[in-house]
C-alpha cells in the first residue's frame, strides 16, 4: 500500500493521521476541572468522502449555500495498530487493557487477519517507502473526532490512501458494523 | 478557484451521497504521487507507539 502525499485543505476519508486524541470524559469537582484524554498514534479516516468535502465546502466554499444543512459534527476514525502488537495482545497495554494473544501467521487466525478474513480486523502491508510496520485496523475501536478539530490538525497527515484501497476500508468497515448477531 | 456553482447546489441533482464538482472546492496545497516519507526519528517512534492515556488536570478561577 502506498500513501499519497497530496495534502488537501480538508480532511478526506482514507487520510492517515498520527497522534489523534480521543477525549474519554470531562469533569468537573469543587472547582476543578479534570480532562482525561487517549492518544492514538495513528488513526484512518472511515467517513464519507463526500460528506467531508460538503461540509467542507459549507465552512469554507468561496460561494457557501444559505444552509449549513451539510455540516458534519464529527469524523469518524478508526485505531490503527502495530501488527506485531496486535498478535501480541499488547496493542493497549498503555492503557492497562489486556487483548487476547492471536496466533500469528502462518498459523490459521493470523492468516486469516493478513487475508482480511476477520470482519473486525483490516490488515495494511506498506510500500517498503512508507516508514511504517505492517499494521492492522481495528474496526471495533471507532470513535468520532470533532471536524473542525481534526482540520487544524493538518501536521499530523501522514499520507492518504489510494482510492481503491480507501474504499476496500471502508466497504469493510461498514459490513462490520451492519453484522447481524443470530441467535444459535 | 470559484466556488461550487449554486444552481447544482440548489438543483435536484443535490442528494445526501453526490460528490460535489470537486475541481471547484478550495485548493489543493501540493500534489504529487510520491509515496508518504518519515524521518527515520519517527520510522521508531510509529513501530513501538502505542495509545496512551493523558489526563490533565486544571483549577478553575
Amino acid at each position: 500500500l502506498k500513501l499519497r502525499q497530496a495534502k488537501l485543505p480538508r480532511t478526506a476519508q482514507g487520510d492517515i493521521i498520527r497522534d489523534v486524541e480521543y477525549i474519554e470524559y470531562v469533569v468537573e469537582k469543587r472547582g476543578v476541572i479534570e480532562v482525561s484524554r487517549i492518544v492514538f498514534p495513528l488513526v484512518v479516516v472511515l467517513t464519507q468522502d463526500c460528506d467531508l468535502q460538503w461540509d467542507f465546502q459549507c465552512r469554507f466554499g468561496k460561494k457557501r449555500p444559505a444552509t449549513q444543512d451539510k455540516a458534519l459534527i464529527s469524523v469518524l476514525v478508526a485505531p490503527i495498530y502495530n501488527a506485531d502488537h496486535v498478535f501480541g495482545g499488547e496493542q493497549l497495554s498503555e492503557l492497562e487493557v489486556n487483548m487476547r494473544v492471536i496466533q500469528r501467521p502462518p498459523k490459521t487466525e493470523g492468516k486469516q487477519i493478513t487475508n482480511n478474513q476477520i470482519p473486525r480486523y483490516h490488515y495494511l502491508e506498506f510500500d517498503p517507502q512508507v516508514a511504517l510496520p505492517p499494521s492492522i485496523i481495528d474496526f471495533k475501536h471507532y470513535f468520532s473526532v470533532n471536524v473542525n478539530h481534526l482540520r487544524s490538525h493538518r501536521e499530523g497527515f501522514v499520507g492518504r490512501m489510494a482510492p481503491l484501497f480507501r474504499e476496500d476500508v471502508c466497504r469493510r468497515f461498514a459490513e462490520f458494523l451492519s453484522r447481524i448477531a443470530l441467535p444459535e | 478557484m470559484d466556488g461550487v456553482d449554486e444552481q447544482y447546489l440548489e438543483g435536484t441533482q443535490q442528494t445526501e451521497s453526490s460528490f460535489p464538482p470537486s475541481q471547484e472546492v478550495g485548493t489543493v496545497e501540493s500534489v504529487s504521487d510520491t509515496p508518504a516519507e518519515l524521518p527515520a526519528v519517527e520510522i521508531e517512534k510509529y513501530r513501538i507507539a502505542k495509545p496512551v492515556r493523558k489526563i490533565m488536570r486544571a483549577k478553575l478561577f
